[in-house]
């Protein structure tokens, strides 16, 4: 056997090592979800039978159904708006090379460097003068514009070969259709990877809507999980019921990224490797 | 009408330093205007402040009558043909071409016609619906001409077009610019390293180097009578040969002597006066090989170089390199010694000091 041999069975020997610990908590999620309530506690790894009816409760007796629907239509409202305005945002930024503009641009990131806890409160207030607590369009709101999107699509922008938007100009093309026929075709990949991050970030945002939204009807996922472990705590958790909540609720991440999954490969490669 | 007036063109991409300066021309109206300059001189910059992606740092630029600095690029009828070809990679061969196209709302029919003409006359048409990445270099030359091509426009800015082709394609192409210079009625300026592309294809040559043009002039005037050394070597392929020389007034006419080997030349005697040191430029293909032992050079054969039907003598003459190009008629062995002669009207002096050729300084 050859040393290069050698080396690539290392080296798929500790990814396989990585992606088992990286999995395995979602395995043990799955498991307790179909254990009867008395085994969990029990040590053993697989169930005496399999309850998978613990699926069918998380929507007969719980409103997971409401929250997961509150959760991906608002995440996909917030993609929308974030990724056009980051579009927009990033275009400028990358094209017009005055100075003051790229001030504006240090300025932009550098509200990024403030943790993000810091702005709750003007945030709050702010939304409470509008009579917007409590509601998806104040939450909307202040998602609308992410400063990650426009710094990440700025990046990829740049990427974008000098001639070939000289040629598109020379071509006669302005600045909505260098947009949309040059930026936006040549970084299909990192606006791919943007949706799905920005996804994943609006989906599993804990905190700050935990704070804005109070009633019921309004609840997000994340929120609603947790009140699902509070709700039971006085007579001894439910976890398969829970556990099976959670193994649902990670469903609609798990379908974008089979989606997108070539792509991101794709961008990051452009991204981190050197051509 | 689409001439070209260049005024005073500067272009400082540093305060320090002038990568263009203070360059003005006049390109008539389908003219052919070949570029030829060293790597580096400014012959993309000057190509990109005419079609109007460069920003110009001082200066003027007018397209037929018209002042042209404040003009978008899309308006000032100029179709462009980048180094490194610069095709949208998200598009095919077909889509690039179509794009310009499409935005000047060319109708569809039109559109189609046209690239069909150009990718034929190009030989992509088996290509027109590959991605740029399925492409080698030289198809995706030609794919950035025929997408130049298919706009018909007033103002032809080609650079380096031909640079990444193959020797037959490349003599196919330039009969092919040739021809579409005819047909098209349009201005053209051609940037290129190739001495054989500059003098075949254009009706006058501009010879740059470090942001500054040394010598403009149709290619009989360059060869014939280079202003300077520089010029007399980037113009030269096979590389000319230079030698110390003298010049010297025998009985009222004037002479190039080199080491006792006389040549007369036309030149005013009172150059001859001025400059009795000089450096005689030679070109390897106006020299000879004779039997002849007096007023020759006897020199050795290094190695031998045969180029298509032409042949490469490599010389030593006095330790330096002389090259000696003829038809390639016989084989010649390492050590061998020659007899070269001469051809009497073609050699040109310089001066040794500021290598400009002296008939430029009478
Ligand atoms: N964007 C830029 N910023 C700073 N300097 C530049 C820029 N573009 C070109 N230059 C400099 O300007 C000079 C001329 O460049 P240009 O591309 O016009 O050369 P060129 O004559 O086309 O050379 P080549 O034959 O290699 O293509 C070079 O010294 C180059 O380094
Ligand atoms: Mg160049």
């Amino acid at each position: 056997m050859s040393l290069a041999k050698v080396k690539t069975g290392i080296r798929y020997a500790m990814l396989a090592l990585i992606s088992a610990l990286m999995v395995f908590p979602f395995i043990w999620m799955f498991l307790i979800s179909i254990k009867p309530k008395n085994e969990i506690y029990s040590g053993s790894i697989l169930p005496s039978a399999f309850h998978f009816e613990n699926y069918l409760r998380v929507f007969t007796d719980t409103k997971m159904l409401l929250y997961l629907w509150n959760s991906i239509y608002v995440s996909l409202i917030i993609i929308a708006f974030q990724i056009i305005t980051a579009i927009f945002a990033a275009y400028v930024f990358t094209v017009m090379r005055k100075k003051w503009v790229q001030f504006c641009f240090v300025l932009i990131l550098a509200t990024y460097m403030l943790p993000s806890a810091v702005t709750y409160i003007p945030s709050f207030i702010l939304l409470s003068k509008v009579n917007l607590l409590d509601t998806h369009t104040g939450y909307i709101l202040s998602e609308f514009i992410s400063i990650f999107a426009i710094f990440f699509l700025r990046q990829s922008f740049m990427q974008v070969p000098k001639d070939v938007i000289d040629a598109a100009k020379l071509d006669g093309a302005g600045h909505l259709r260098l947009i949309f026929t040059v930026y936006i075709p040549y970084c299909k990949n990192a606006i791919a990877s943007l949706v799905l991050i920005t996804f994943i970030y609006s989906y599993n945002n804990y905190m700050w809507p935990s704070l804005l939204i109070k009633s019921e009807e309004n609840m997000f996922v994340t929120i609603g999980l947790r009140r699902l472990f509070m709700s039971q705590a006085g007579y001894g958790m439910d976890f398969p019921l829970a556990m099976a909540a959670c193994a649902i609720s990670l469903l609609p991440m798990l379908i974008l990224l089979a989606m997108a999954s070539k792509r991101i490969i794709h961008s990051m490669a452009n991204l981190y490797v050197n051509k | 009408m689409s001439s070209i007036t260049l005024k005073s063109l500067t272009k400082q991409y540093t305060e320090d330093k002038s990568t263009l300066d203070h360059i003005s021309l006049e390109i008539k109206d389908k003219e052919f205007l070949v570029l030829l300059g060293p790597s580096g001189c400014g012959k993309s910059t000057l190509l990109r402040m005419i079609a109007g992606i460069e920003e110009i740092t001082q200066g003027e630029v007018y397209i037929g009558d018209a002042y042209v600095n404040e003009v978008e690029p899309k308006d000032r009828g100029v179709a462009m043909v980048f180094q490194n070809y610069a095709l949208y990679p998200h598009m095919t061969v077909f889509e690039n071409m179509a794009y310009g196209l499409k935005i000047k709302k060319v109708k569809r029919a039109e559109r189609e016609k046209r690239i069909k003409a150009a990718a034929e006359m190009l030989q992509i048409d088996s290509l027109l619906k590959r991605y740029p990445s399925q492409l080698s270099g030289g198809q995706k030359q030609r794919v950035a001409i025929g997408r130049a091509i298919v706009k018909e426009p007033k103002v032809f800015l080609m650079d380096e077009p031909l640079s990444n082709l193959d020797a037959k394609l490349r003599n196919e192409m330039r009969i092919e610019i040739k021809k579409l210079h005819e047909r098209l009625d349009s201005t053209f300026i051609y940037v290129t390293h190739d001495q054989v592309e500059a003098v075949t294809l254009g009706d006058r040559i501009a010879i740059m180097a470090e942001g500054k043009f040394r010598q403009i002039g149709t290619p009989l005037e360059i060869i014939e009578c280079p202003v300077d050394m520089f010029v007399a070597s980037f113009i030269s392929s096979p590389p000319i040969n230079y030698v110390d020389a003298v010049l010297v007034n025998q009985q009222g006419r004037a002479f190039v002597d080199i080491d006792g080997v006389r040549v007369e030349t036309s030149m005013p005697i009172d150059v001859v006066e001025n400059h009795p040191r000089v450096v005689a430029g030679i070109r390897p293909e106006h020299c000879f090989i004779t039997d002849e032992t007096s007023n020759t050079f006897a020199m050795e054969v290094l190695f031998t170089e045969i180029i298509g039907t032409d042949v490469l003598l490599h010389l030593t003459y006095k330790g330096s390199d002389f090259i000696v190009k003829k038809s390639f008629t016989k084989t010649y062995e390492k050590g061998q010694k020659l007899y070269v002669g001469l051809d009497a009207s073609n050699v040109n002096v310089f001066d040794k000091n500021t290598q400009k050729n002296v008939r430029s300084l009478s």
